[in-house]
This record gives structure tokens, C-alpha cells and sequence, in this order.
């Protein structure tokens, strides 16, 4: 794997809907993507079934308050 | 020069309590102070003087009649345009949200009115707490007091500005990657993230969800921890808030470090990154410091310093992209150059990835706690770097990933950074001392009593002469 893109970064971005994005800033799309893929090749590559992801469930969660921007 | 540019917390508060100064005369010298500076340094988006100087008359009166709310009442702060304050724009400094008022106070916000601090204003920060520094968003960024052709570091860039400035003694920022220490580091500040849910994050715009945390910012190091005794705490209406119990974070400061087992990451900054010549010096002769107050140092070895920081940015990016899609899909025209470069590498970053690197993450949190048996804290570097120019963004860019900071927001554990003096060409320096989850009162134990072996944080530069 190298820190390239396999796929057409401006293809995916249109079809994730980013439209705006893909059309007005073609090179940031094609860097975002390339980027996104050196950073997956960084992790360990070790990983076995027993490494579960660090997400905690509470079945107890109440509806969180909203901020102004929410 | 009035002299309140100078005072802590603690020493203002005392003044204060006694009456030997006055929250209306504190309040205004700072306000005078940020408009004689603050056009040459930017650390404020919006100040708030007639709220200020109602609050600060409030604070008197209540002293005054004998109702003293603790050591914040009556002293001046500030807060990143990101944190709510009900009946105020809250910015995120991106034009995105100019017009946004905040319905509601964050928690933190609560917790700083009902002590009775006085809030002089919003600060700038890098857009969405990510993209910066920009010159093309609806303010300019903030500069750094000890020379204001550099960068303050950020993203809490104007909170660590208005401390070395003297605009404040206190203020909040927040750290996602690094975001309270990097502008600690690159202001000669003081700046902690406490353990993961330690402080609410409630009415804080989010950038990362299992990422973000509140952290308070001073000069110095027992201010920092009284300013965490005012924020820190459970909030049920944060999901991700620790039902953990009180605790007075000062309550280590001034105790001895004789037989402190202080564990060194060095090769965080001397084989997985390479930090500047001076930053490592800096780090090493604090070391020595630590070691002639009598700690007991050890080497601590941890996985490369690239896989923290691989994980750490795949899970800011992925909850980062989840939170401004409908902004990016609508309006990213709106968005300045760098929010917009950084946050829409979250659209291309697979499930799969994003799971692993939370599995990463659960492993990278066994292993610290693990190598963190053997020691009371650790030593590491917080930037490779002393900060960069603003006029250099090329430079500022190689800058950005060079740093030891990501590390203790994947796992969750309190992480101060703090001044070891000036590079040779004034600049700060700085390192981190991170603690176990929790332990936030011996992390600022061991900082204090750095601080007060060094002198070095009551440093601020001079601005009248500049």
C-alpha cells in the first residue's frame, strides 16, 4: 500500500454528496483522501480478535442537553 | 504597567478577600490593559466590558457584605469562543457561526458565575478548535505577547495569548489533540487537561467527542489547580462526564518530591520525533532539576509515538467530519482554507479504520497503565518546537504533527504542560508531566515543584516596550 488514493477522490466525494466540496476544491479533496489512507497505514497491523474497541455501553444513557449549536 | 497584569490568582484573591484591592479596580485596569494591547495581539474575539464591570461591582458589594464564593470571586477571566455563555455569540471563530448566541451557559461557564469570577470576554481560537492560524476568517488570528510575529500555538490560541499578555490571570480552552498545552507551550503558560470526563464538556462545541476535554489555563501552576477546583466535577448531562468525587487539586502543592518515581518518554522527542535542539535541552535540564529535588528517574518505553498519533487524529477526524458534514455538503465556501484542508479527511476514512483505531486506542490505554505502575508521573515533551512565524505558514504546517501531546487525549490521563524558560531567542519552551487517570493533584505536586525550584512560571513579557 502506498500513501495514494486507490479510488477517484473527486468520484467519492460526490458520491458521499460533497458536491460543493469536490467541484470547488479539487485538490484539497484528492490531499484529504491520499491523507486518510497514510493515516490507517500508520496503525499496527496486529490487531487480533480479542483487541475490542474502546467504546463504553451504558444502557442507562439519558438524553444528553443541547448547546446553542447543537 | 499597573501591577494586576502581574497577579495570580491566588495572590489577587487574597487582596481581594482583605480589601486591600478592589474587584471594580482589578476588573477595569484589565479591561484598560486589553484595549491599549490587544490590537497588536488578538487574543479576544469579543470583550465584554459593561457585563464585566457589572459583574465586577457585584463580586464587590458581596465581599464586601461578607459573602465571599471562594478564590474566584471577584477575579477576572476569560473563555474560548467556543464554550457557551448564555445570551452571547458563541463564534467557534468561523464565520459558519458569526451569528450563533448561546441559549444556555456551558457547565463550566455555571461553575465560573456561581464562584463569582468576572468574565472580561470571549477569546479567538483556530476555527472549530481546528482549523488555524487563519487569515481568512471573519477575525484575524491570535499573536503570541512574547513576540508577535510568532505563533501563540493552538488551537486555544487567544486563551494562551490573554494569559501571557496579562490580560487574564485565568481561562479555559480545550484539547482535542493538544489544544490547551500547545498554546501553553508556545505562551510560557501554564495549561492542563485533566483525565477524560473530569470536566463537563456540556455546551462546548464539540470537535471529537472520545477526544475533548475543558482544560484550565494560568500562568502558574497552583492557580491552574485552583481554577480546575472551580471546573472540575460530575455533570449527569454529560455522557461522557466521570462520576468521580470531589477533589481539592491543590491539595499536594508544596509538598516535598523527595522519592517520586518519575518516569522520562524520551523517545517520544529524541528517536520517534526529533525536537529541536533547545526544546530537548530545556526538557533534559528540568530532568535534572526533578532529580536534585530528589524524584527517582526512570526511562519509560511506550510504542511509537506515530501509532498515538495515527489513532488519535483518525478518531478526530471521523467524529469531526460526522459533526460539520451537513456544513461541508451546504456552505464550505463558508469555511476558511485550513478547517477545510484538515476536517474533510474525515469523509475518506473507512468504518473499518475508525474501529481499529479505537481497538488501537484500548490497547495504547492498557500499555500506558501498564508502564505507568512504575512510576508516580511521566516526563515527555509537549512540542518539538519553540514557536514558529506567522508570516511562515509552510513552516507552521511541518510544525503542526510535531508534538507529544495526542498521546494523553487517546488515553484519557492528565497531561500539564508547562514553561522550562526561553530559547535563545525568547521564545518559550516547555514540557508536559503526565499523571495516572484521576491523579491530577500529583501531576500539579510535581509541576509546582518544578515551578517553584525555576521561577519560571511568573515570567510575562513586556509589552510596553514592544
Amino acid at each position: 500500500m502506498s500513501g495514494k488514493h486507490d479510488l477517484d477522490p473527486q468520484g467519492l466525494a460526490r458520491a458521499f454528496g460533497l458536491d460543493r466540496l469536490a467541484d470547488g476544491y479539487p485538490d484539497d479533496i484528492a490531499n484529504a483522501a491520499n491523507f486518510a489512507k497514510s493515516l490507517a497505514e500508520s496503525l499496527p497491523r496486529d490487531l487480533n480478535a480479542a483487541d475490542e474497541p474502546a467504546h463504553v455501553f451504558r444502557a442507562d444513557l439519558k438524553k444528553p442537553e443541547q448547546g446553542s449549536a447543537s | 504597567m499597573t501591577g494586576f497584569e502581574q497577579l495570580s490568582i491566588a495572590a489577587a484573591s487574597k487582596k481581594i478577600r482583605s480589601g486591600d484591592i478592589s474587584p471594580v479596580e482589578y476588573t477595569r485596569a484589565l479591561l484598560d490593559r486589553i484595549e491599549t494591547h490587544d490590537g497588536r495581539i488578538n487574543a479576544f474575539i469579543r470583550v465584554m466590558p459593561d457585563a464585566a464591570m457589572a459583574a465586577a461591582r457585584t463580586a464587590e458589594a458581596e465581599i464586601a457584605a461578607g459573602n465571599w464564593r471562594g478564590p474566584m470571586h471577584g477575579v477576572p477571566y476569560a473563555l474560548k469562543d467556543i464554550i457557551d455563555v448564555a445570551g452571547v455569540p458563541t463564534t467557534c471563530h468561523s464565520k459558519i457561526l458569526a451569528d450563533n448566541i448561546a441559549a444556555t451557559d456551558a457547565e463550566v461557564s455555571r461553575r465560573l458565575k456561581d464562584a463569582g469570577g468576572i468574565l472580561l470576554g470571549k477569546t479567538s481560537t483556530h476555527e472549530f478548535a481546528i482549523g488555524g492560524p487563519s487569515f481568512d476568517l471573519p477575525w484575524p488570528p491570535a499573536r503570541n505577547p512574547w513576540n508577535p510575529d510568532h505563533f501563540t500555538g493552538g488551537s486555544s490560541s487567544g486563551s494562551g495569548a490573554a494569559l501571557a499578555a496579562g490580560f487574564v490571570p485565568a481561562a479555559l480552552g480545550t484539547d482535542t489533540g493538544g489544544s490547551v498545552r500547545n498554546p501553553a507551550s508556545f505562551c510560557g503558560i501554564t495549561g492542563m487537561k485533566g483525565t477524560y470526563g473530569r470536566v463537563s464538556r456540556r455546551g462546548v462545541f464539540p470537535l471529537s467527542f472520545s477526544l475533548d476535554h475543558v482544560g484550565p489555563m494560568t500562568r502558574g501552576v497552583e492557580d491552574n489547580a485552583i481554577l480546575m477546583n472551580v471546573i472540575a466535577g460530575h455533570d449527569p448531562a454529560d455522557p461522557g462526564s466521570a462520576a468521580e468525587k470531589a477533589t481539592d487539586f491543590t491539595a499536594l502543592l508544596g509538598q516535598d518530591i523527595t522519592g517520586m518515581r518519575i518516569g522520562v518518554i524520551r523517545h517520544f522527542y529524541n528517536r520517534d520525533l526529533e525536537a529541536d535542539p533547545e526544546m530537548a535541552q530545556g526538557i533534559e535540564r528540568a530532568i535534572d532539576v526533578l532529580r536534585g529535588l530528589g524524584a527517582d528517574i526512570s526511562e519509560i518505553t511506550l510504542s511509537p509515538l506515530k501509532e498515538y498519533a495515527a489513532a488519535n487524529r483518525i478518531i478526530l477526524l471521523s467524529e469531526a467530519f460526522a459533526l460539520h458534514e451537513k456544513w461541508f455538503r451546504e456552505r464550505p465556501q463558508d469555511y476558511g482554507e485550513l478547517t477545510r484542508k484538515r476536517v474533510i479527511g474525515g469523509a475518506f476514512i473507512r468504518g473499518a479504520d475508525y474501529v481499529n483505531a479505537t481497538r488501537v486506542k484500548a490497547r495504547l490505554v492498557r500499555e500506558l497503565a501498564e508502564a505507568m505502575e512504575a512510576v508516580d508521573v511521566a516526563v515527555t515533551a509537549s512540542s518539538m518546537d519553540p514557536p514558529g512565524r506567522l508570516d511562515d505558514p509552510d513552516g507552521l504546517e511541518v510544525n503542526y504533527g510535531r508534538q507529544a501531546r495526542a498521546p494523553f487525549n487517546l488515553t484519557g490521563v492528565p497531561a500539564i504542560a508547562v514553561p522550562t524558560g526561553l530559547s535563545n531567542s525568547g521564545l518559550p519552551l516547555s514540557m508536559q508531566i503526565v499523571g495516572k487517570p484521576f491523579d491530577e493533584a500529583r501531576v500539579y505536586q510535581v509541576a509546582h515543584a518544578y515551578e517553584q525550584a525555576t521561577g519560571f512560571g511568573a515570567q510575562i513579557p513586556n509589552l510596553d516596550g514592544k
